[in-house]
Formats: structure tokens, C-alpha cells, sequence
């Protein structure tokens, strides 16, 4: 049997990153900068760089409280709950001053980002209107759908991240694809209503 | 489940595996006989489909290195004071005997500042020498001896003289903890 390259768990990793060790907080990075990345995308950095920017900060404004965090939880749950914040933050800051279009953002992260599994089948054209589409979904519907079907995490794994019934995450996952779809074809999805 | 169409929300549960195995194996028997649920429930799989091809963005090569060198920084912006304070501490040194002496030169505030400079660096090795010193100890647990003889009839002056080793001790625990934190991050 194969065995893992670093067995240790986040939480060790973490609580030796606390008492200074930047070589097993590198480690806990590399480990968690996708999701991240995609927390914080899904929650308004629309562009790989906005993105980018959003989880070095994550990672290094985690780095300074990890005196605050407790090993007995998930790691990867309270990074995920500071990237939240900060996208957040950001967000509302942003939205205050003028900025470049997000359909400028998302045609750049279109350009820079190489195929999906399935996306042999899909038009650039289809994925822009999707995407657009995903935008405009409430933020709570959003950031579920994005860790459920960009990140393929499991329902346990969404309750635990965003601390949330298993229930609820369902219910917000369901939800928010039918928001999605009666925005992507609405003459469709009202012939449907039952 | 037969008779009626499947519910949106079934639909979704089956498609995401979450339903019980009776009703799933329920709803896989509807969608052969029923094509308009399985019309739907293919448009189900489609989304799903094209969430999961959307462009998000992947991981970033060079962000480890850069998180390390960001926390690098911010460890050596929070070192930053002490190493003023030293400096601020040489100049008021050199500017005080810069005055005292009435040398108003700039040449002499040079010499000033370097001989307290030199002055400074005397009392540091004067201080590791005699810490390298065993009569030095010798001393130090004579005074203590002395210290707790002197103390002994008088548990007030016992008990000062406790939180005084106390304090000594948590200050220095701190300052080596805030080194060893420091030499670690420079790794």
C-alpha cells in the first residue's frame, strides 16, 4: 500500500504553524489554496487575480490568529469562514468605488482557464450566460452551489465548511438550482410549476 | 409515483443520489415509463453537467511562496520596533553626550554617537562575560541566600521576593518565546 506523502493531519499542522513553524503552514496551504480560491470566487472575486489577492490574504490573516484557533474543530472550517468574511468585506468595498465590468472579469477568467472534464460540450457563449446567471443568485444559494458542483464537495463536508444542517445545505442547493434554471430558461421552467 | 409526475424536488434528491432505496429505486422505475420526468431529469444532469465545466479559477503555482513571503514581511515589520527602539536608544545616548561634552560639531556628534556605540557594545560582552562566569553565580546564589535569610522572619518581604522571580521569569519566558517565534518564521 501506498502511504500518504504527509500523513499529518490539518489540525497538527496547525497547531504546530502556531507555535511559529512557517514549513507546516506552507504545507496546510497547499493543501487548502483551491478551495479557497473558489470560496472566495464564489462569493464575488470574479477574476483568477481578485482571487488570488483574496486567498494570500486569507491565508496570511489566518497565519496571524492562529492563537484563535481551536484544534478540537475542523481547520479547514475556520479557514473557510475568514475567507468568507473577507470576500465579503471585499465585496461590499468594492462596490462602493467604480470598477471594471465583471463580465470584463469573467471573460478574462474564460480566457485563462483551461476546459472543465465536460466542457468539450459546452460553448464559451453558454458558459458566460451561466456564469452571469450564477452571479445573480443570492449569496447563500450561490456559494453552495460552487462548493457542491465547482468544488465537488460532499453534503457532509458543505455542513461541516459552513457549518450549516445537512438539511438546510439540501434545501439550499435545490433551491438555488431552480432560482438558477428559471433564470436560464424561464419560459421553460413555468410550463413546469406542478 | 407512477401515476403523477415526480416533484422538482425528487427529481433533484434522485439526481444527487440522496434519496432512501425504496423511493429510489421507485423513481428510476417511473423515468423508464414517464418521458416527461425523464425529459426533466435529463435537464437536471445537464445543469449539473455545465456547473461542474465552468471556468472557476484553479490553484495559483506561486501562492505558497507568496504567502510566505507576505508573513515574512509582517515578521519583520513586527520586529521592526525593537530594532528602533536600539537606535533611538543609541542616538539619545550620543545626544546627550553630545551636550554634556558642549561639542556642537557635527564631526563631533559622529564620535559621540560612535563611542556610545562602542560603550554599548563593552557593557553587552561585560555582561555575557560575567554571565559566563561561574563566581558570578556563585555570587548571585550567595546574594539569594542572603536574601531569603534576611526574609525568613518576614513572610511580606519572602512574598515580594517571590513575585519578583516570578515576573523575572515569565518576562524572560516571553522575550526568548518571541525569538524563538521570530527565528522560526525566518526558516
Amino acid at each position: 500500500m501506498i502511504e500518504p506523502v504527509n500523513p499529518e493531519t490539518d489540525e497538527r499542522l496547525a497547531a504546530r504553524s502556531a507555535r511559529g513553524d512557517l514549513r507546516a503552514y506552507e504545507e496546510l496551504v497547499a493543501r487548502h489554496q483551491r478551495l479557497i480560491l473558489r470560496i472566495v470566487w464564489a462569493r464575488g472575486a470574479w477574476s483568477q487575480e481578485d482571487a488570488e489577492d483574496l486567498t494570500q490574504e486569507t491565508f496570511v490573516r489566518a497565519w496571524e490568529h492562529l492563537d484563535t484557533y481551536d484544534p478540537s474543530r475542523p481547520f479547514k472550517a475556520w479557514i473557510a469562514r475568514i475567507a468568507g468574511n473577507l470576500a465579503i468585506d471585499r465585496h461590499r468595498a468594492d462596490s462602493r468605488r467604480p470598477r471594471t465590468t465583471d463580465i470584463e472579469d469573467m471573460e478574462a477568467t474564460l480566457a485563462t482557464s483551461g476546459p472543465g472534464p465536460a466542457a468539450a460540450t459546452i460553448q464559451n457563449e453558454q458558459q458566460r450566460e451561466l456564469l452571469s446567471r450564477l452571479r445573480e443568485l443570492p449569496d447563500h444559494y450561490r456559494q453552495v452551489i460552487v462548493l457542491r458542483f465547482l468544488e465537488e464537495l460532499s453534503y457532509e463536508e458543505i455542513s461541516e465548511l459552513l457549518d450549516l444542517p445537512m438539511g438546510s445545505v439540501k434545501t439550499r442547493i435545490f433551491r438555488g438550482r431552480e432560482m438558477l434554471r428559471q433564470r436560464l430558461r424561464p419560459d421553460i421552467v413555468e410550463g413546469e410549476a406542478r | 409515483m407512477t401515476k403523477t409526475h415526480a416533484t422538482a424536488e425528487d427529481l433533484f434528491l434522485y439526481a444527487e443520489g440522496l434519496l432512501e432505496d425504496e423511493p429510489h429505486r421507485l423513481m428510476a422505475a417511473h423515468l423508464i415509463t414517464c418521458a416527461d420526468c425523464a425529459e426533466r431529469y435529463r435537464e437536471e444532469a445537464e445543469l449539473t453537467v455545465s456547473l461542474r465545466s465552468l471556468p472557476a479559477p484553479t490553484s495559483a503555482p506561486a501562492l505558497v511562496a507568496d504567502v510566505t513571503r507576505a508573513i515574512r514581511r509582517q515578521g519583520a515589520l513586527r520586529a521592526s520596533p525593537w530594532w528602533w527602539l536600539v537606535g533611538a536608544g543609541l542616538l539619545v545616548l550620543s545626544g546627550a553626550q553630545w551636550l554634556v561634552g558642549s561639542d556642537l560639531t557635527l564631526s563631533g556628534a559622529g564620535a559621540a554617537f560612535v563611542h556610545a556605540g562602542r560603550d554599548l557594545t563593552i557593557t553587552v560582552l561585560s555582561v555575557m562575560d560575567a554571565l559566563a562566569d561561574p563566581q558570578t553565580w556563585f555570587r548571585v546564589a550567595e546574594a539569594a541566600s542572603v536574601a531569603v535569610d534576611t526574609a525568613s522572619g518576614s513572610p511580606t518581604l519572602l512574598l515580594g521576593w517571590f513575585l519578583a522571580a516570578a515576573m523575572v521569569a515569565v518576562a524572560a519566558n516571553a522575550l526568548l518565546w518571541s525569538m524563538a517565534r521570530r527565528v522560526m518564521a525566518s526558516k
